[in-house]
């Protein structure tokens, strides 16, 4: 049960977004983040909906794991929508009584924003299920390395995130047997009140922490053992490759960017100034 | 001719520093010698405490001698300098595999020594499929490693030793957290490194019928060394092995015990089967 734990949130699957170098994903991730906020009409913000539809189709990934990805922001989302539609002001009034005053300016910014969020909350999902950790890693380490000029570790830095990644399985099992032999020693884990199971965590928490160190100084010997220096001079066994379909990936999206220019251009903005 | 020594340690100690506001530190290892040569499969031996993972570390330079000297394939391991050529000499395959795999994937945990020596990208690949082939486990290359059995993972720590190609591989306790199956998947792992490739193996262990398939066995006690030969002049020891807090092969403790009840049987059995003919022996005299 425990030992099923997948790191991340990981689709198994064999689309072309599977099949994308993940150093790509990265920046067609970061280059849609940055586009979604240049869409000024619904035309061109349309557009940019159709897009992470079409992205959620051809991934494979199923409706409901995207859903689900989306269920932690509905209350910020809701959140935002409301403050703006009760304090935009501009455009023509809609309601204007007593306190409230909702204008078309208010709804329009409010469903500008909650769809702007949901894109890009879809669209990074899309990068973290199509994308195993390890090839995240990679790739953050290939895209950062222009940094080592600046002297920042980025190949110790990456091996660290690649170390975390490993042992968050190890780690879960140990707290479940931890927790388990607590109990068995009659630790009671489940009632009382806030302070009083907040207390009854101290003894999982420390055996853990023990357990941990004890862990990584075997580690940091097993790892010297394979020659690990921690400097330059290491090679890659897989190396990555920009292949056609990267490229094209990077076209189509600035395809799309042309696209919303073009719409915003010919449909004008919506807000009203 | 001699034959080559692959491992020597000239008359080592070493003693744990003690941390501040402690007693002093007692030497854990004193006045240690022992010669391996290369292609043997020694088995090391000894209660808990006695030294046996303070040995193993100070073979391959984890650990460097208080005094005396550990050289390996002719270097010593003392020098800084010379600790990556110690390494890529001596690899070293730990009791918890949980703790020595790095790669949330099991090819490239394989990879990760040959990466570090800065091999080229096609040799690694062509290094640790050979290496996963060798133990088995290609089919399980794209895993993650703690989706595997102890067995699994224990045969892709070797494979990660096995891909930096080294001549000897020192392993400690490997078995003591495996069950009954995943220890025998290590023990053939082990023992077709050691007769296929020619690898010399430091097998420490507490398992006395793992020690039996070695070429040679050396008991410890206190840091120094009590008993070395082969396995069957060492077990035929029972007494002084009982001593140490050793317990010797079933099939040499049924030996020993008819042996003290009167009967004249052999003192140096090592399996059941030589256990049961000399026992048929026995019984055709009477
Ligand atoms: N890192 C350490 N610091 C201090 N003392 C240690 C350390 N590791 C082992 N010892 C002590 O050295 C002795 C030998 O330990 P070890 O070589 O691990 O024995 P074995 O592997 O045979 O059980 C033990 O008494 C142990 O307490
Ligand atoms: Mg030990």
């Amino acid at each position: 049960m425990i030992k099923d734990i997948t790191i991340g949130q990981y689709f198994n699957g064999k689309s072309v977004l599977h099949r994308l170098d993940a150093r790509m994903k990265i920046i067609l991730t970061v280059v849609f983040i940055v586009s979604i906020f240049l869409c000024q009409n619904f035309w061109s913000l349309g557009l940019m909906v159709l897009f992470t539809l079409m992205t959620v189709i051809v991934s494979g990934v199923p409706f409901k794991m995207v859903l689900r990805s989306i269920k932690p922001i509905a209350i910020i989302v809701t959140f935002t929508s409301l403050i703006n539609i009760f304090y935009v002001r501009g455009g023509t009034s809609l309601v204007d009584w007593r306190f409230i005053h909702i204008t078309t300016n208010g709804v329009f910014t409010a469903l500008f924003m909650a769809t702007r969020i949901v894109c890009l909350v879809v669209i990074s999902s899309m990068l973290t299920y199509t994308t195993t950790p390890t090839m995240l890693t990679d790739a953050i380490e290939k895209l950062l390395s222009p940094l080592k000029i600046f002297k920042i570790p980025v190949s110790t830095l990456a091996m660290m995130m690649t170390l975390a990644l490993r042992f968050i399985p190890t780690l879960v099992d140990e707290i479940d047997r931890i927790t388990n032999a607590q109990k068995a020693r009659g630790a009671n884990l489940d009632d009382g009140n806030f302070v009083q199971r907040i207390k009854a965590l101290v003894p999982i928490i420390v055996p853990l922490f023990v357990s941990s160190i004890r862990r990584a100084v075997e580690l940091a010997d097993a790892m010297d053992c394979r020659c690990y220096t921690g400097g330059p001079g290491r090679t890659r066994m897989k190396q990555m490759k920009f292949h056609l379909r990267d490229f094209a990936s990077l076209f189509v999206i600035l395809v799309l960017i042309a696209g919303i220019v073009v719409l915003n251009y010919y449909f004008g903005a919506v807000l009203v100034k | 001719m001699k034959e080559k020594v692959i491992i020597k340690f000239d008359n080592v100690s070493f003693a744990y520093k003690a941390d501040e506001g402690e007693t002093a530190a007692t030497g854990v290892v004193d006045g240690f010698s022992l010669d391996v040569p290369e292609g043997q499969f020694l088995a090391v031996l000894g209660h808990n405490g006695c030294g046996k993972s303070t040995i193993a570390k100070l073979m391959n330079g984890i650990l460097v001698p208080d005094s005396g000297k550990v050289t390996v394939d002719g270097i010593d391991t003392s020098e800084d300098d010379n600790v990556i050529d110690v390494r890529k000499t001596v690899g070293m395959v730990f009791q918890n595999p949980d703790n020595q795999i790095v790669a949330t994937i099991v090819e490239d945990d394989v990879a990760f020594g040959p990466e570090n020596l800065g091999v080229d990208p096609k040799e690694i690949r062509n290094r640790v499929d050979d290496a996963l082939k060798a133990v088995g486990m290609y089919e399980f290359r794209g895993r993650e490693p703690h989706r595997l059995s102890g067995g699994q993972k224990q045969r892709v720590a070797i494979a990660g030793v096995l891909a930096m190609n080294t001549k000897c591989v020192v392993m400690d306790e490997p078995t003591a957290m495996l069950d009954p199956h995943g220890r025998q998947e290590v023990m053939d792992t082990i023992r077709m490194l050691n007769k296929e490739r020619g690898i010399t193996v430091i097998l420490i262990t507490h398992y006395m019928d793992e020690a039996v398939k070695a070429d040679r066995v050396v008991v410890m006690d206190n840091g120094k060394i009590v008993l070395d030969g082969e396995p069957r002049n060492v077990f035929k020891n029972v007494e002084k092995l009982k001593a140490l807090g050793l317990d010797v092969p079933q099939a040499t403790e049924l030996a020993y015990r008819l042996k003290k009840a009167g009967f004249p049987i052999a003192d140096d059995i090592l399996d059941e089967e030589e256990c049961a003919s000399a026992v048929l022996k026995v019984l055709e005299v009477k």
